[in-house]
């Protein structure tokens, strides 16, 4: 008798909370809400909106890769860079399936013209197939958040993308003074000022030692020419992914950091404590950032 | 010759955290606390201040560094 009370018990609220809804809505997830060909137009974007903002707060889509137009599969790469050039995926993707769990805090988030709440994608992919089939002259801004090195910046373990990539994916797509954000460590070059900021002085070290100084080794000893491996990593090394892609994308103002990104969400047992290791955007990052338009650097 | 010129730089850039560390704790063995009532080395404060402050921002810029590369492997 207990059993039955205590399952009615639980029961109760859920079916209270189901019974609430009128009727099923559209899920935000739902591939059907995006035409399979072409872009959106400015009523069919307010209508998928409208779906997300049903959704569980973050919209996630949930496309097949059958429905993914041109987009490539590939293998996914390493996150650390030790002693080829920086893996660059450009759209890859590995599969639409069931959420990876414990990869930390990464993701895509869009805010379109005409709508208050951002597009939040957890998977680059997603994001990507989303952002093709956006109007042109949509997005007013776009964060890519996950791990960055130089002249690239992964968003999960299968998709990460350099400036060609980013270029190709945004072009005609950002509305006019619309802005990029690259949040992730060294995604613009530590550029020549001075500065008396010893953080920023170990961050340049820790870069050359890491992107230089350990790849160059690397390749000395696959049997690499001495002066072709220095002269690789040399231009390698302090890569401006930031600046790169302002030049590709001509009136979007394009930030990266020139600092390793530090996100105080993401430290071991912070994230589990603020409930944020699975966040699409990061907080606070602690680091020096760097904006370009069209290659000029801007202010921040 | 490019490898000496590599491992050089090597050396001198994982050098620098260590430099204020030690630079630190040379300054507190210069200086040692004095006992009660002692008579107190002249500088003796100013040299304690400084060396600890120089040890202690050695150990936070081995610790950044640190940081910096679990960042880098992923690990944060």
């Amino acid at each position: 008798m207990g059993e039955f009370l205590a399952l009615f018990l639980l029961l109760s609220p859920a079916a209270v909370v189901y019974g609430g809804e009128e009727r099923p809505r559209p899920p935000a997830t739902s591939a059907d809400a995006i035409p399979s060909d072409g872009e959106m137009t400015m009523e069919e974007l307010d209508r998928f909106y409208d779906n997300a903002r049903r959704g569980s707060g973050a919209p996630e889509m949930d496309i097949a890769p059958s429905r993914g137009g041109g987009l490539k599969y590939s293998a996914p790469e390493p996150k650390a860079v030790p002693a080829t050039p920086p893996p660059v995926t450009g759209g890859a993707e590995k599969s639409a399936g069931g959420e990876e769990k414990g990869t930390g805090g990464h993701g895509v988030t869009i805010q379109v013209i005409g709508s208050a709440q951002p597009l939040a994608f957890r998977r680059g992919a997603d994001a990507a197939a989303a952002i093709r089939r956006l109007p042109a002259g949509s997005i007013t801004s776009i964060e890519f958040y996950g791990h960055g090195a130089p002249g690239y910046q992964t968003v999960d373990p299968d998709y990460s993308l350099g400036s060609e990539e980013a270029g190709d994916l945004l072009r005609g797509k950002m509305a006019p003074g619309a802005t990029l954000q690259f949040t992730g460590c060294n995604t613009a070059s530590i550029g020549d000022r001075m500065r008396l900021n010893p953080a920023f002085g170990l961050s340049s070290i820790t870069r050359r030692l890491l992107y230089f100084s350990l790849p160059y080794f690397q390749d000395r000893l696959d049997g690499r020419s001495a002066e072709e491996a220095r002269e690789f990593w040399e231009r390698e090394w302090n890569k401006d992914l930031a600046q790169e892609t302002s030049l590709q994308l001509r009136g979007t103002k394009v930030c990266g950091y020139r600092t390793f990104g530090l996100v105080p969400e993401r430290l071991p047992g912070v994230s589990h404590l603020t409930g944020a290791n699975e966040a699409t955007s990061p907080g606070y990052v602690a680091g020096v950032k760097a904006c370009y338009i069209n290659g000029v650097e801007v202010r921040p | 010759m490019s490898d000496l010129k590599a491992l050089l730089e090597v050396l001198l850039l994982a050098a620098i955290p260590v430099m204020p560390v030690i630079a630190g704790r040379l300054l507190l063995k210069r200086f040692p606390k004095t006992e009660a009532g002692a008579e107190p080395v002249p500088g003796e404060r100013a040299g304690r201040l400084i060396g600890n402050f120089l040890f202690w921002c050695g150990i936070l810029a081995i610790l950044l560094v640190l940081v910096f590369i679990l960042n880098y492997k992923g690990v944060i």
